[in-house]
């Protein structure tokens, strides 16, 4: 047992000598890009390309974290209020134009420093290929004909793709209403719905249609933007087509807004290299990317000029109206809330009638109250003791309580969580809080 | 069909040596990947993305559908040992499972766990290779009403081949439901049962809520003194050892394959057929596969309580609705489910663009992805089964010792998905709702479907609803629709019906 008590120190030693180079210039730890949309999609996509081309220039891990949710709030809302110390940084999308003006969060631009626009996606109409439509003329004469009875989608109401298409219904003189919007969580969802004829229209990028459009089941009506998209040559602007206007989304990087110039400026030089090298030409031309990169004051003009866009869209009367109106949000837990009444009703009624069941016999509530004050430990410790120390103390009490001896209780918790460590936090890159321990 | 691409895609695959390793590289991580409870076969192939951009086409996808396929059998792993689901498609037969390992007989329940799983495995490649481009066009007639019905159904078989009555399987599922509704809805994005914490707008996510549910609910039944604190009783350990490793592990799932090749059949095709669909998957196949297998079984009492037929059907199902995803996500570009959203990004790097037109264009490339899956699947069978014999030395592990360890993998499980320590307090939450519920006879299995559907019924239903102007009528004006519909409200029907029927043994309950 002495033995396995002096293995422990020398274990211990080694790990904390290991663990004080903190110093160094930025960045010396790894740092985290927060993706605001799911693993697979376009901005996922992107965000850990970019953070593969970071890692590669300032040569720290760059980890990319999912934070979805709230149509971008949870993401957008982490990013601006993380400790401004480059250490997270934002994938931000256009939707930061318009959580605010829906009163959905206080988190707009201002929160942030915007390093660099990376990218732009043009809205674009996809119908059917086999519709009647030809120009968004054809489209607009139908919808004038029949109003409230067409339907279309392309993401949730209030959506950046729905904003789009109720940008140029106004701009065509048409009321917002005059198109059913269905809510869909995306892109994808929406093609399918177009696919199996239970929608008119959609309204979302060429790139998220490509396979459609080139496999001749989808065709493009017209594509928002000033100039037509590459790879999509034969989808006319809706400039050409006569009417002035074009509603892009982008995805930026930044870092809250209080970051420190030398920070800035390391990630300015690393991202200017990056767009600069022929391996991101090539990222963006394989993934479908349009490249637009834009930075400095460029970068916050195009963000602005899009966010009083937003803003005018949003305030419209109709667009409020529109918000409200169909089913709210509390339909469906009603209905569940009443179907769990029925349920525990029977139930009881049931049990009433029958005899009761035999007792499970008293349980002890000792062990129970450990794994609970261990668990709420935990969440509580870690953040300020880091992982290796807290999850040691946790199991070692834990091993204790279960009637283990002293030593070997030690020895298994030191062990056991510095290998939870290595596998978790080196190998599989989870972000375990680190504190005094850590290497 | 022409010989000509099929045979270059076969000998790129068999017989490049490249290809090979990656595989077995790819089946060895997946296997961690999923026999880790919160780690799940997305994060693995999520993990794996930045460096597919170096390899070849084929070692890529190779890489990919490997993870996948070994990820989901390996999740059988702790589902069977510690009653902590791997991945959510395992939770169908947890309660059968771990029954078999309380009674000594994890080798054989592990052991058909692999064998279905590799047989399911292959025949969802089959269906693959020979319906892939007639069924695809079934995938994209499915609109909302379609979806709406399909969750339900899914559900439904939830809740009433669970162990218990069907009534408490129907209050286990809307407690579900219920939780899933908590945070900002996708169709309305407004705050819903948030009490104004900033976190919760996220919603519940399910791994942590399956890990607590399932796993922290045992560790609570185990400290509390209702079960014994010892190992798994030796002389039952010894029993099944007697016959050597290999046989005890393989041989039950040999006879249980012979017996029931029909079963087999049935299971695999409903597992394909759903994990065609956009947005079903493995999780919905194991389901209703159990609920069918049952409804015919000769042995219904048997289910929930360690029958090896419902794990067999079931584990069926759910590999086999993993070569079905990638059929829309192929011919469409319209992923099924998560890994094959990834699968397409994977595919765009390496400029193969996906639509009908990659079987003209792309014909060699897609040959290979189904000589993959067959060979991802004849790996697993012997790295698999190294998996279950390192496994088993788990519950030999006393549980004093164990149990601490359980409880921190749960912890870090739960915290891995989105790095929040909230998560680690809803576990414990669910734990404790798992732990009374289980009190009162409650089956855990439909509340963790039920928080992984609620949204997407809440969408299709209330988008439904949306299109039709609240008729209730047109979720049965297409025909598709009005055929799930009836197949659903029956399901619901049939047992009352039964019920009357045989009153004198409902006391059995």
């Amino acid at each position: 047992m002495r033995k396995f008590a002096s293995t422990f120190t020398l274990l211990a030693a080694a790990l904390l000598s290991w663990s004080c180079d903190r110093g160094g210039a930025y960045p010396n730890r790894p740092v985290t890009i927060i993706c605001p949309w799911s693993a697979g999609g376009g901005t996922d996509g992107l965000s850990r390309q970019m953070g593969i081309f970071l890692e590669e220039k300032l040569k720290a891990p760059f980890n990319v974290i999912n934070e979805t949710g709230g149509e971008g709030v949870t993401g957008h809302s982490t990013g601006a209020l993380a400790a401004p110390d480059g250490y997270t940084l934002t994938m931000m999308t256009a939707e930061l134009n318009m959580l605010h003006w829906r009163r959905m969060t206080p988190i707009d631009c201002s929160h942030f420093r915007t390093l660099m626009v990376l990218n732009c996606e043009p809205a674009a109409i996809i119908v059917p290929a086999d519709s009647p439509w030809k120009t968004v003329g054809d489209l607009e004469e139908a919808i004038g004909k029949n109003p409230g009875k067409l339907k279309a989608s392309g993401t949730a109401k209030g959506g950046t793709w729905h904003l789009a298409f109720a940008g140029w219904l106004a701009k065509a003189g048409l009321p917002i209403s005059a198109v059913k919007w269905i809510p869909t969580r995306g892109a994808s969802p929406s093609l399918q719905e177009l696919m199996a004829k239970n929608l008119d229209l959609v309204c979302c990028s060429l790139p998220e249609a490509q396979a459609l459009i080139q496999g001749g089941n989808l065709k493009g009506l017209g594509v928002m933007s000033d100039e037509r998209i590459k790879g999509f040559d034969n989808v006319k602007t809706f400039k050409e087509q006569g009417v002035d206007w074009s509603l892009v989304g982008w995805r930026a990087l930044g870092v809250p807004i209080d970051t420190p110039v030398e920070v800035i400026d390391t990630l300015m030089n690393a991202l200017r290299d990056i767009v600069g090298s022929d391996e991101f030409a090539s990222f963006m031309k394989t993934g479908n990317y349009n490249v637009s990169i834009r930075e400095g004051d460029e970068a916050r003009e195009t963000l602005d000029s899009m966010d009083a866009e937003m803003g005018k869209l949003l305030s419209m009367p109709e667009f409020k109206d529109l918000e409200k109106s169909g089913y709210s949000k509390d339909t469906y837990p009603a209905i569940l809330g009443c179907a769990l009444l029925l349920l525990l009703s029977t139930l009881a009624l049931r049990s009433r009638k029958q005899e009761p069941a035999a007792p499970a016999g008293s349980p002890s509530w000792k062990g129970p109250a450990a794994v609970c004050l261990a668990a709420l430990g935990y969440a509580v410790l870690a953040p300020i003791a880091g992982f290796i120390l807290t999850a040691g103390l946790l199991l070692f009490l834990l091993f204790l309580f279960l009637g283990n001896r002293a030593v070997k209780s030690l020895v298994l918790a030191a062990a056991i969580s510095c290998l939870v460590y290595l596998v978790f936090a080196t190998w599989l890159r989870v972000d375990l809080p680190r504190q005094f321990i850590e290497w | 069909m022409n010989p000509g691409p099929i045979e270059t895609a076969f000998t790129n695959v068999f017989l490049n040596l490249d290809v090979l390793l990656v595989i077995f590289a790819a089946a060895a991580y997946g296997i961690f990947m999923g026999a880790v409870p919160g780690l799940t076969a997305t994060m693995a192939v999520a993990l794996l993305i930045p460096l597919t951009y170096f390899m070849d086409t084929t070692s890529a996808l190779a890489a990919v559908v490997t993870l996948v396929a070994s990820a989901i059998f390996a999740g059988d792993i702790p589902n069977t040992l510690l009653r902590i689901p791997g991945t959510p498609s395992s939770a169908a037969y947890t309660d059968d499972a771990y029954a078999l390992t309380l009674q000594g007989r994890h080798q054989a329940a592990l052991g058909v766990s692999l064998v279905f799983s590799v047989a399911g495995g292959i025949f969802g490649t089959l269906v693959l290779i020979f319906l892939a481009r007639p069924l695809a066009s079934l995938a994209t007639s499915f609109s909302s009403f379609e979806y709406f019905w399909l969750y339900l159904l899914g559900l439904s078989c939830a809740a009433l081949v669970s162990r218990g009555s069907s009534l408490k399987g129907a209050l286990a599922l809307v407690i579900g439901l219920l939780i899933s509704t908590i945070g900002l809805s996708a169709v309305h994005s407004e705050p819903r049962f948030t009490f104004g914490v900033p976190q919760l707008l996220k919603g519940i996510e399910f791994i942590p809520a399956m890990i607590g549910l399932f796993g922290i609910s045992e560790v609570l039944r185990n400290m509390s003194g209702s079960a014994g604190l010892g190992a798994i009783p030796a002389g039952q350990m010894t029993e099944a050892d007697r016959g050597g490793a290999i046989r005890s592990t393989f041989e039950p799932a040999l006879q249980t394959l012979t017996g029931r090749i029909f079963h087999f059949l049935r299971s695999s095709s409903i597992g394909s057929l759903i994990g065609m669909l956009p947005g079903a998957g493995a999780d919905i196949a194991a389901w209703v596969s159990k609920a069918v297998s049952k409804r015919f079984s000769s042995k219904p009492d048997e289910y929930g309580k360690g029958s090896l037929e419902a794990i067999a059907d079931s584990t069926a199902a759910n590999n086999s609705a993993l070569a079905g995803a990638w059929v829309p996500a192929l011919v469409f570009g319209i992923p099924g489910d998560s890994v094959t959203a990834l699968v397409i990004g994977v595919l765009t790097m390496h400029h193969v663009t996906p639509g009908p037109a990659i079987f003209e264009n792309q014909g060699e490339l897609v040959y290979s992805i189904y000589a993959m899956f067959l060979v991802a699947n004849l790996f697993l069978l012997p790295l698999g089964f190294l998996a279950i014999r390192a496994g088993g030395l788990l519950i030999r592990i006393p549980r004093p010792v164990l149990l601490p360890c359980i409880l921190l993998f749960c912890i870090v499980g739960s915290y891995a998905i989105r790095n929040s320590t909230l998560d680690i307090v809803v576990m414990l939450l669910m734990g404790l709702l798992g732990f009374f519920l289980e009190r009162r006879q409650v089956p855990l299995g439909p509340v963790v479907l039920g928080i992984i559907l609620g949204g997407p019924l809440e969408e299709k239903f209330i988008q439904s609803l949306t299109s039709s102007d609240g008729k209730i009528a047109a979720f049965f004006s297409r025909p598709a629709a009005a055929v799930l519909g009836i197949a659903c409200l029956a399901l619901w029907v049939s047992p009352l019906l039964l019920r009357k029927k045989t009153r004198p043994g409902e006391t059995a309950e």
